[in-house]
């Protein structure tokens, strides 16, 4: 037919590759890669509301080593177990993956005080199920 | 118990979809139609039967797919002549309208095969209507079943609904439906009045990125459904997976069914990978509903948008190119945000303007920007006045999100002190939502 990805129906069960001439994945997406192993950047959110920002009145250093864990939202905590802001919602998936046993270690990327507010980047790297 | 009678029936067309890309990329096609809900019974483990109405050419391959994806029993209620039922797709990602183009659909014609399943013995039936004439369908299930239909197209006389032999228990819809946008006035209230000859039915309206809304019946409350926005990759067929997904769950209730369909139906945008979309939805069945309700997602009510007028800062010039400018606006406009355009509004002034003229146009541009909940900013050509806006709107606390789509304003003040960045339009407009989700109206 000339154009890649439109000679047969291919999304069935167990056929995971885009090569294939069905086209099984889409354009807009890369090889399949499950959503829990990828690492991410995030900005956090309610950074002052913190237990964190109220307990020193800051953002926590660059390079502070956090973990993603769930209380009610899923909240960035440093080792010491202080939250320092909320994961966005866009990262609730994380919920189940955690669920499955993957974690979520990474550390501060940068901050900044504001205005408008307080801001925290983040970086996560994810570690699979024992 | 006949096997039958604990999985449901699922009718409707089988279309072929067609998801056309740019130059160099690959092309998607799959099976559309009832498909995308057959997927999301596979996906949660369902086993499902389906009577489709289909083009002769599609029932072999349609067959194998089905029975591929846990079909029990699969009935051809009818065939498509006149038409392949090709729908072809420009925009998979709904950051405006998706623009779907069926293939020969003033040719279409739909021949019953008058094949009676009144005898078989399905307690919950799916429906999705299409060119075929839902009552004399409906006329060859079984009465005793229970109704679930989601209207979304191929309806426009919602008392229809009131005549069918069965009784409706679901009515599902969504804010990118005609027949919404035709007969509800734009508002669950609407939507309610619309459907009152069918007030025991729960009605759930999908309101695409802003979550859904679920009437369990008309003298109880609204049961808000937050959506959980990602990275959209295809959203082609995400409503049809909520409503599979409501169902399957339905023994549970309404509330747990609303809250996993709405999972469900946002794994099913974030991959077109079959076993990858089944994975998501498994692993999101270990959340519990509290978990769930606890994490919760952005919720922003169609109606609601429009309490929070948009800037758009932009050379929204009549000379400029407007490629970037016009759709955003499209996109902003569709999901039923207010644009404010002080170029539009205030005026576009000649080159050479003198300094009363431009005082005047500064202090009006000023103002409605004040009194705007979010400024929108499309910053092509590095447009000063656009840059100067951010600014002014950055200092003001009201929040920023920048539209780059060539990713010429990578400025340390630009990016850190917007909200939200990027040269993706499907980015900034989940941020929209995600940002005024939790504000107060203007």
């Amino acid at each position: 037919m000339g154009s890649r990805g439109s000679g047969r129906i291919s999304d069935y069960p167990g056929s995971s590759s885009s090569r294939q001439s069905g086209g099984t994945g889409s354009s807009h997406e890369d090889a399949p890669q499950d959503r829990c192993a990828k690492a991410f950047t995030a900005r956090l959110e309610d950074v002052e509301q913190s237990a964190y920002h109220r307990a020193h009145g800051t953002t926590p250093p660059i390079g502070t080593q956090l973990e993603v864990v769930q209380h009610k939202r899923l909240v960035a905590e440093t080792t010491g177990g202080e939250g320092i802001g909320n994961l966005p919602t866009s990262f609730n998936y994380l919920a189940s993956c955690m669920k499955d046993g993957w974690r979520y270690i990474g550390a501060v990327r940068s901050v900044a005080s504001g205005p408008p507010a307080a801001t925290i980047s983040v970086d996560f790297a994810a570690t699979p199920p024992k | 118990m006949n096997s039958t009678e604990s999985i449901p029936l699922l009718v409707g067309e089988i279309f072929v979809d067609f998801t056309m890309t740019g130059p160099g990329k690959e092309n998607k096609l799959r099976l559309g139609g009832i498909a995308h809900a057959a997927r999301g019974f596979w996906a949660l483990d369902a086993p499902f039967s389906a009577a489709v109405i289909l083009p002769s050419y599609l029932e072999d391959i349609a067959r194998k797919y089905l029975r591929a994806i846990g079909c029990t029993d699969f009935y051809v209620l009818g065939h498509v002549r006149g038409a392949p039922n090709v729908t072809v797709i420009h925009d998979p990602t709904e950051v405006a309208d998706q623009e779907y183009d069926t293939l020969l659909r003033e040719e279409k014609v739909v021949e019953l095969s008058g094949i009676d399943l009144s005898t078989k013995a399905y307690k919950d039936i799916l429906i999705f209507p299409g060119s075929y004439d839902l009552t004399k369908v409906c006329e060859t299930l079984p009465v005793t079943a229970l109704l679930h239909l989601d209207v979304a197209y191929d309806l426009d006389d919602p008392g229809i609904l009131a005549t069918l032999p069965q009784e409706v228990r679901t009515i599902l819809i969504s804010t990118s439906s005609p027949l919404f946008r035709s007969i509800a006035e734009g508002s669950l209230q609407g939507l309610t009045k619309a459907f009152e000859a069918c007030a025991r039915a729960t009605l759930i309206l999908r309101e695409n990125r802003g979550g859904a809304r679920m009437v369990v019946d008309a003298n109880s409350g609204t049961e808000t459904l937050p959506a959980q926005l990602g990275s959209t990759v295809n959203s082609v067929g995400v409503g049809d997976v909520f409503a599979a997904a409501y169902v399957a769950n339905s023994k549970h209730g309404c509330v747990e069914a609303g809250w996993r369909a709405t999972y469900a139906a946002a794994a099913y945008s974030q991959t077109t990978y079959p076993d990858l979309f089944k994975t998501y939805v498994q692993r999101d069945m270990r959340l519990t509903v509290a978990d769930m309700q606890q994490l919760g997602g952005v919720f922003l009510p169609w109606e609601k948008r429009r309490q929070y007028p948009l800037y758009l800062a932009a050379p929204d010039f009549s000379y400029a190119d407007r490629q970037a400018i016009d759709r955003a606006i499209a996109s902003l406009t569709y999901h039923n945000f207010i644009v404010r355009r002080p170029v539009v509004e205030n005026g576009e002034l000649p080159p050479g303007s003198n300094q009363a003229a431009l005082q005047g146009i500064y202090q009006a541009d000023y103002d409605l920007l004040r009194q705007c909940a979010l400024v929108f900013a499309v910053p092509t050509g590095r447009d000063p006045g656009t840059l100067v806006e951010v600014g002014i709107a950055i200092e003001a606390r009201i929040p920023v999100v920048v539209y780059d789509p060539v990713r010429e304003n990578t400025n340390t003040m630009v990016m850190a002190g917007a909200q939200h960045y990027s040269a993706d339009l499907d980015s900034c407009l989940n941020a929209v939502f995600r940002i005024l989700s939790g504000a107060e109206p203007q």
